[in-house]
């Protein structure tokens, strides 16, 4: 049985989407069948890191929610990022994406859904597409999707940056992953700004939380530049970034 | 500990966190199988077949899971309840974004 992580941030703006669509796809670089799921569906955005259009895209997760098609119709192959970049074995990425039309995204928040579909579309989605990784890309803050997702995770990966309202937050929701007995907590802090301190800051985040920190990622003006038009680790496979989010996806292949 | 609104039936996912941890784990782990029998449970937390029925009884009666014993023993499905819905927003807010 393939693995269920969910990404999460407390707050907004900490390069979630970013992070999530990087590691997935340099899991599919080791060679496995990874899976996203864009449950953020007040706010969705990472189709955009796989060039996916929302004119390209037929269904939804949202279409999927209302019984208008099947898990796997609403999954896009998006492994045509991963060509061409001097790979060999390769997996395979699958996205799903969130609506993009305005009309839909507030019927979701109107109507609500029934999140019991929301949990079987997730484990058909595994096991249809025979998938090893499964990332949810989750929205910020503590809500119905966050808290189900956490529950049904093996991995909880949590990005933060050194920010006072940040810590304040995570802290929250290493409190309900404990409470929830999430098999394996990480973290990942992103836009740090010192280089310097970042052997501290881990050890800082490491000793306050107890939770082991996958990486430190600097506030990076090449990360801004490329802005969610590609994904940064694929695109600069040399660049200092990209060591560290490779480290943080072997790390979760093999917790 | 049952959830606040008998109108929506099933658990919501803050109800989670009111369930005793024995009970929790059972439901957490049904979510991930779909449904499972009490021998099947019993044999997942290593504990008497009683002892996983007591369980899935009690979440049974909060409405948490539902039984089905169309073939073979019964089985247990988690009862997922609705997500709530946005607050009501000032009337004609949704009808303009309707047509969106």
């Amino acid at each position: 049985m393939g693995k269920i992580i969910s990404v999460h941030s407390f707050r907004g703006g900490t390069g979630k989407s970013n992070v999530t669509a990087n590691l997935a796809a340099l899991l599919a670089r080791l060679g496995k069948r990874v899976g996203i799921v864009d449950t953020d569906i007040q706010s969705p955005g990472i189709h955009v890191l796989f060039n996916l259009s929302p004119e390209r895209f037929r269904y939804a997760l949202n279409d999927y929610l209302w019984g208008k098609c099947r898990i796997e119709e609403a999954a896009y192959d998006v492994s045509g990022v991963l060509e061409g970049r001097r790979l060999k074995d390769a997996g395979s990425l699958h996205l799903i994406p969130g609506s993009m039309r305005t009309g839909e995204i507030t019927r979701i928040l109107r109507d609500g859904y029934d999140v019991g579909l929301l949990n079987s579309g997730f484990q058909e989605l595994m096991e249809r597409l025979e998938l090893t990784h499964l990332l949810i890309d989750t929205h910020p803050g503590v809500n119905e999707e966050t808290l189900l997702s956490i529950a049904i995770s093996d991995i909880l990966l949590l990005i933060l940056r050194p920010d006072q309202q940040d810590y304040q937050g995570t802290a929250i929701t290493v409190e309900l992953a404990r409470q929830l007995e999430v098999e394996q907590t990480f973290m990942l802090v992103n836009k740090a700004i010192n280089p310097r301190d970042f052997t501290a800051l881990k050890q800082r985040v490491e000793s306050t939380y107890h939770v082991p920190v996958l990486g430190v990622l600097p506030l990076s003006g090449d990360v801004a530049i490329l802005g969610s038009g590609d994904i940064f680790a694929l695109a600069n496979p040399d660049h200092p970034v990209t060591s560290v989010l490779e480290a943080a996806a072997q790390r979760i292949d093999a917790a | 500990m049952v959830s606040e609104s008998p109108s929506s039936p099933g658990f919501r996912a803050g109800d989670l966190l009111a369930l005793s941890p024995a009970e929790r784990r059972v439901l957490q782990w049904l979510m991930r199988q779909g449904s499972a029998s009490a021998r099947e449970v019993a044999e997942r937390f290593e504990m008497p077949e009683e002892e996983a029925g007591i369980r899935l009884d009690a979440l049974e009666k909060q409405g948490f899971v539902v039984t089905e014993t169309a073939a073979g023993p019964t089985s247990y499905r988690p009862e997922f309840g609705h997500s709530r819905p946005a607050r009501k927003p000032p009337s004609g807010i949704w009808g303009k974004l309707e047509g969106s």
